[in-house]
């Protein structure tokens, strides 16, 4: 029996080291995700505590060889997008009337000053950007953008035809980068580089 | 040109690349954040693009520590999985059990008992009189009362019976 089996077993039955083995690798990404999903990181928190209260309440169902990442993601994108449509419902303007609503946190000790900045001023301009797409749209949006995953694999979590992930894709995108030209030229403004300087596509690859 | 921690820029493939979805990794995305040019290549393709340098950004407020979690002590979908049918078992069997012992108990009330022995002696008597009629020859006699408030009377004659 693998070891995560083995924890679920354990946890099923009771165990509470054995469930925050299985939950601790993933608490940071499912806290993000709630985040970036709502717009809010106090919201994230609620989320990232039910997506837990939940999956320790429903993991004596769960049979080896489940998918217990796509349980656990599937779970947060759905959570996060009901707080969202909540919060859209109640046409509250979280980032209007709390302007650090998101907030870096302290950087880490490899973070430099400026990369910090623009950090912070992406996560700002994130939210700012896609407040105007639908819960679903943004949900696609960051899970395709921010953590990379393939639409295939947005389709599973969010219970959706690919061919649906991908025109909610190509929508948020187009209105994102619309959206990014007009109130973040700094952020996309195009680069002249110094005669002298190497420029981008000389260098670096993996 | 000193890049940004002495790290090259990112190969057109790989700007072209993330700009078309593909993740960056940590040291790219760290790059990116601190070179204009890459960043300004990146924006050139796809603006949204730029979120994705966030992959590797630490969420901006801390997740709260698992020790947080306030968690019921047994998971409570395992105790209504084993409790619930237990109790149904247990109300199935208690109504078993006491519809087996009401006829008993019936049975055993005064005005039962005297219920029951009535009963016997009508079937013994009604048994007694079929025997009779059924005998060769039997005929059955019924007088007519005199007023309709008086019985009527009901005789089964026969050269074998003996009234």
């Amino acid at each position: 029996m693998s070891g995560e089996a083995d924890l679920i077993l354990r946890a099923a039955a009771g165990d509470r080291e054995a469930f925050d083995a299985l939950i601790a690798p993933r608490w940071e990404r499912l806290h993000r995700i709630a985040g970036r999903i709502t717009g809010d990181w106090d919201e994230a928190r609620d989320v990232a505590q039910q997506v837990a209260l939940r999956l320790w309440q429903t993991l004596s169902r769960f049979r080896p060889g489940e998918d217990l990442d796509g349980w656990i993601y599937r779970m947060t994108v759905n959570l996060a997008i009901d707080a969202l449509r909540k919060r859209q419902a109640r046409r509250e303007d979280l980032l209007a009337e709390v302007p650090d609503a998101i907030a870096p946190r302290p950087a880490g000790p490899g973070r430099g000053p400026l990369e910090r900045v623009l950090a912070h001023e992406l996560e700002a301009a994130l939210e700012d950007c896609t407040r105007s797409l639908s819960p679903r749209q943004k949900a696609v949006f960051v899970l395709a953008r921010v953590e990379g995953l393939e639409p295939s694999e947005i389709a599973r979590m969010m219970d959706l035809a690919p061919s649906t992930v991908r025109n909610h894709l190509f929508q948020a995108r187009s209105a994102v980068a619309r959206h990014l030209r007009a109130h973040y030229p700094e952020l996309c403004s195009s680069w002249n580089p110094p005669e002298s300087e190497p420029g981008p596509g000389e260098g670096m690859s993996s | 040109m000193s890049t940004p921690r002495d790290v090259p820029h990112l190969s057109a493939e790989r700007v072209a690349a993330i700009a078309a979805g593909a993740p960056p990794s940590a040291a790219e995305s760290a790059h990116i954040l601190e070179c204009a040019a890459c960043r300004a290549a990146l924006a050139g393709r796809d603006p949204s693009a730029l979120f994705a340098l966030l992959a590797h950004v630490p969420p901006p407020a801390a997740p709260p520590a698992l020790t947080d979690l306030r968690l019921p002590p047994v998971p409570r979908r395992t105790v209504a999985a084993v409790a619930v049918p237990r109790l149904l078992l247990a109300a199935a069997a208690t109504l078993l059990a006491a519809g087996a012992l009401v006829p008993l108990v019936a049975r055993r009330t005064p005005e039962a008992a005297e219920s029951l022995i009535a009963a016997r002696a009508e079937r013994s008597r009604t048994a007694s009189v079929v025997r009779r009629v059924d005998q060769p020859g039997a005929r059955i006699v019924t007088l007519l009362p005199p007023s309709p408030d008086a019985p009527s009377v009901t005789m089964i004659l026969g050269t074998e019976i003996d009234l």
